[in-house]
């Protein structure tokens, strides 16, 4: 994860401090932070080994533990950091879970499906580039549009079909390379830094995708993936929820037509679509819905988000 | 934005801090003195720190945009009636590379500062000119090519960059 020099201050947010004390402490312990990296920063990756070096270097440090007695921080308290005991893995953990809303996590739950069930169908056991998995994810929205959205209590449907309560939120717009989501594009790379899927060099080919113009990148479920994909993965089939089931057995479909094509017969898909051919370059294509769900509509809420907090 | 092929490429590393705001001040500090002290706060001679003003009316320029990975964001005067909402979009979208550090300025009471770490819990958000101060080193000590974990951390931010501008 990024900005994992935050946990600097989220190890004070428990101890109640007031805006002035918590000003004084953050600005001593970035100080003493850039010190202690300037002569002992020897970790390479930013977990434990990380959090090991905040702990002996850091948090125990004379001025920090000075400035948080003089914010009358109690013994109690106080010792956790003169002994170098913060729990940094939890507090990043914790944080994680609030940082992502419910839509986004259900979001990149039914992208990480969207790879299992593609690698199902597919030759190679994945999605075969960058282009395909842009392609699919605007396709699955294009086909919930194209859905009447009669089985929603209250809702009259309109020329946005199921796609007004469902589907992923992304934004397409027009590229070289035809739709293309930026955000679909940075889920995916938190997919990769949290370790979920992998992307392997699969071509020295590009196929003209953003970000793939010199190489093609096949995307793969890693085994950490797979358990993750494993225990959500029945919930989701079995959704009682009309617009989670609408939203997969759409998403099913267009992983079935699209798995057995080539390269150039999906381009040819992409070059057909009616909202490209009439779209100039940057031009919006399709924007998935904004807000879909409140926390009590989906059941597996819980697994979903400690799984995201152990990215 | 060239991409750094080894490691070793990363040292020395230049970085902009990219400014959003439409009166060149926040705090009652101009931005180039904030920037000053911060960059008085950068360990070594290894990582070079600029400042970047962005005209807000270029918003849609998001190539150049992600080329920065410290954004400070004036709310009081971008984001707080909606005057840019292309900018709010992309905070919305959280469409701003994974390694980058955006930290929104709030001069404001304490009502004001909660409501807006509410309305955008994944950023960071600075109260007054010491927090920012505190916070841009805090991320800039931590992506720094003095140690081995930054430069790490440097290239993977150049290789995400990289790839979204299509040049890998």
């Amino acid at each position: 994860m990024p900005s994992e020099w935050k946990v600097l201050k989220r190890a004070v947010e428990s101890l109640d401090l007031t805006s002035d004390e918590f000003e004084d402490y953050v600005m001593v312990i970035t100080d003493v932070y850039g010190d202690a990296i300037a002569s002992s920063g020897d970790f390479e990756d930013f977990s434990e080994e990380y959090y090991d070096f905040l702990n002996r270097k850091v948090f125990p440090h004379e001025r920090v533990i000075s400035t948080l007695r003089e914010a009358g921080v109690s013994e109690e308290d106080l010792i956790v950091f003169q002994d170098g005991e913060v729990p940094c893995d939890d507090l990043v953990k914790t944080w994680n879970k609030i940082e992502f809303n419910i839509d986004e996590l259900v979001d990149m739950a039914m992208m990480l499906k969207l790879v299992k069930d593609y690698s199902f169908y597919s030759e190679n056991d994945m999605i075969e580039s960058r282009y395909r998995f842009q392609k699919l994810l605007y396709f699955i929205n294009k086909y919930l549009k194209k859905e009447e959205s009669y089985t929603i209590s209250n809702s009259v449907g309109g020329e946005l079909g199921m796609l007004d309560r469902t589907g992923y939120r992304y934004r397409f717009t027009r590229r070289d390379s035809g739709p293309y989501s930026n955000v679909a594009y940075e889920d995916k790379n938190r997919l990769y830094a949290w370790s979920l899927i992998d992307e392997l060099v699969v071509s020295e080919d590009g196929t003209g995708e953003v970000a793939e113009r010199n190489r093609r990148y096949g995307i793969k479920l890693t085994p950490r993936g797979e358990a993750m994909v494993k225990r959500v993965y029945d919930r989701i089939e079995e959704s009682d929820s009309v617009i989670i089931y609408s939203w997969n057995d759409t998403q099913n479909k267009v992983v079935r037509e699209i798995a057995g094509m080539s390269h150039d017969e999906l381009t040819n898909m992409v070059k057909g679509d009616k909202s490209l051919l009439r779209a100039e370059s940057g031009d919006e294509l399709l924007v998935g819905p904004e807000k879909k769900f409140q926390t009590s509509e989906i059941n597996f809420v819980e697994e979903l988000t400690e799984e995201i907090a152990h990215g | 934005m060239q991409p750094y092929k080894k490691l070793e490429d990363v040292v020395p590393h230049e970085e902009n801090i990219l400014i959003l705001t439409t009166s060149d001040t926040c705090f009652n500090y101009d931005f180039s003195d904030i920037v000053e002290e911060i960059r008085e706060g950068i360990r070594g001679d290894k990582l070079l720190i600029e400042e970047y003003y962005h005209s807000l009316s270029d918003l849609s320029n998001r190539d150049k945009l992600i080329q920065n990975s410290v954004w400070v964001i004036h709310w009081n005067e971008c984001l707080k009636d909606d005057q840019y909402p292309q900018l709010g979009f992309y905070l919305e979208t959280r469409s701003y590379p994974n390694e980058a550090e955006v930290i929104i300025c709030v001069d404001g009471g304490s009502a004001t500062v909660s409501k807006v770490e509410s309305e955008y819990p994944h950023l960071t958000v600075a109260s007054s000119k010491e927090q920012l101060v505190a916070y841009s080193r805090g991320h800039l000590n931590t992506a720094n090519p003095i140690t081995k974990g930054g430069r790490k951390k440097i290239k993977r931010w150049n290789e995400e960059v990289c790839e979204d501008l299509g040049v890998i």
